[in-house]
């Protein structure tokens, strides 16, 4: 009895196992088809190194695209470039409005 | 006689007027978090027993730092007056990032402990001191052969003239790269900007204030500000 249920159950692990394995690969297939995704930092500066007038933005942003890596990339820092010279003179009104009581 | 005397007198003026004019190399390479700041300068030191005057200028550079694959770039620019120091009432002065007001610190003597360990720098030779100073520890090498208490930043307060600087966490350093005697005119530029005077204090207060502003503004859903906590001085950790 026990011989005959090892080789009904045998085949029909085959059976249920494939499928996974089937599963499996189409994630595979499906995460290298999406678009690469890539970030880039870049900071602006005004002011002397290590004084307290000197005031400093980073801003990191992300960008995708539907060429390759490098083309996310360069996306990524010419957005990162721009929002870093607009931090900049967000930072220099913010800085600028600073009123200090007594 | 008195000629003499005119003579003595006007030897001992002009020795104790004698100003010096010292070229440093500076870096600053804190990048253990997002916070801090990376650049690399000239730190023009014109000096005398009583005062002193600073001028700075960024050094270009393109440099990779610990192996990141975005290289720190940054652009020469001229010298412009950083800070002045008057050292018989203790005093340093300088621009803040907040146009309305200057900075008159009067609280930033280190208490160094000096050691018995010397080298040689720039043909002179040089003694270690240690010190801590807003969120930093130091080693700096002062000369006697200059016998003057001054140095960059606020690196002062020693027998001699400080050549070198380095905080032991290695983001700070000066480095003496000429020393030359001049002619240069000492003065405090800051009076003359008609501004408001801030203590120490109340500059770390406003920048607390502003960086939170900073950070916590969000142009778009995907920006983020980041701005720094430290300098040179450690303003308040996050």
């Amino acid at each position: 009895m026990k011989k005959l249920l090892f080789i009904l159950i045998l085949p029909m692990q085959f059976c249920f196992a494939n499928p996974i394995k089937k599963t499996e690969n189409n994630l595979q297939s499906q995460k290298s088809e999406v678009d690469p995704l890539a970030c880039c930092t870049r900071r602006a500066s005004s002011g002397t190194y290590g004084q307290p007038d000197y005031n400093q933005v980073s801003v990191t942003r992300c960008a995708t695209s539907t060429q390759s890596y490098q083309d996310a990339y360069a996306r990524a820092c010419v957005l990162a470039e721009a929002s870093a010279t607009k931090a900049l003179e967000i930072s220099e009104a913010t800085s600028g409005s600073v009123l200090i009581g007594r | 006689m008195k000629r003499f005397f005119l003579l003595v007198f006007l030897f001992s003026f002009t020795a104790f007027s004698q100003n010096y004019l010292v070229d440093y190399k500076f870096s600053i390479v804190d990048n253990k978090d997002e916070y801090g700041i990376i650049g690399f300068s000239i730190t023009r030191l014109i000096t005398n027993k009583t005062e002193s005057l600073t001028l700075s200028k960024n050094i270009d550079t393109t440099a990779i730092i610990n192996g990141k694959d975005e290289p720190h770039i940054q652009e020469a620019s001229p010298f412009a007056v950083s800070q002045y120091k008057n050292f018989i009432d203790g005093k340093r002065f300088s621009r803040t990032l907040f146009p309305k007001y200057n900075l008159k610190d009067e609280n930033y003597t280190i208490p160094w402990k000096i050691e018995k360990s010397f080298k040689t720098i720039l043909g002179y030779n040089c003694q270690k001191a240690t010190g801590s100073y807003r969120g930093r520890d130091y080693i700096c090498y002062f000369t006697e052969d200059i016998p003057i208490q001054s140095g960059p930043h606020t690196f002062d307060g020693l027998p001699g003239l400080v050549l070198e600087v380095m905080s032991l966490d290695k983001a700070i350093v000066f480095k003496a790269i000429t020393i030359e005697e001049t002619n240069e005119k000492i003065y405090n530029p800051f009076d003359q900007d008609k501004k408001e005077y801030i203590s120490w204090e109340e500059f770390v207060v406003a920048y607390k204030g502003y960086f939170e502003k900073m950070s916590n503004y969000k142009p778009e859903e995907d920006i983020e500000f980041v701005v720094p906590n430290r300098s040179i001085e450690v303003y308040f950790t996050k």
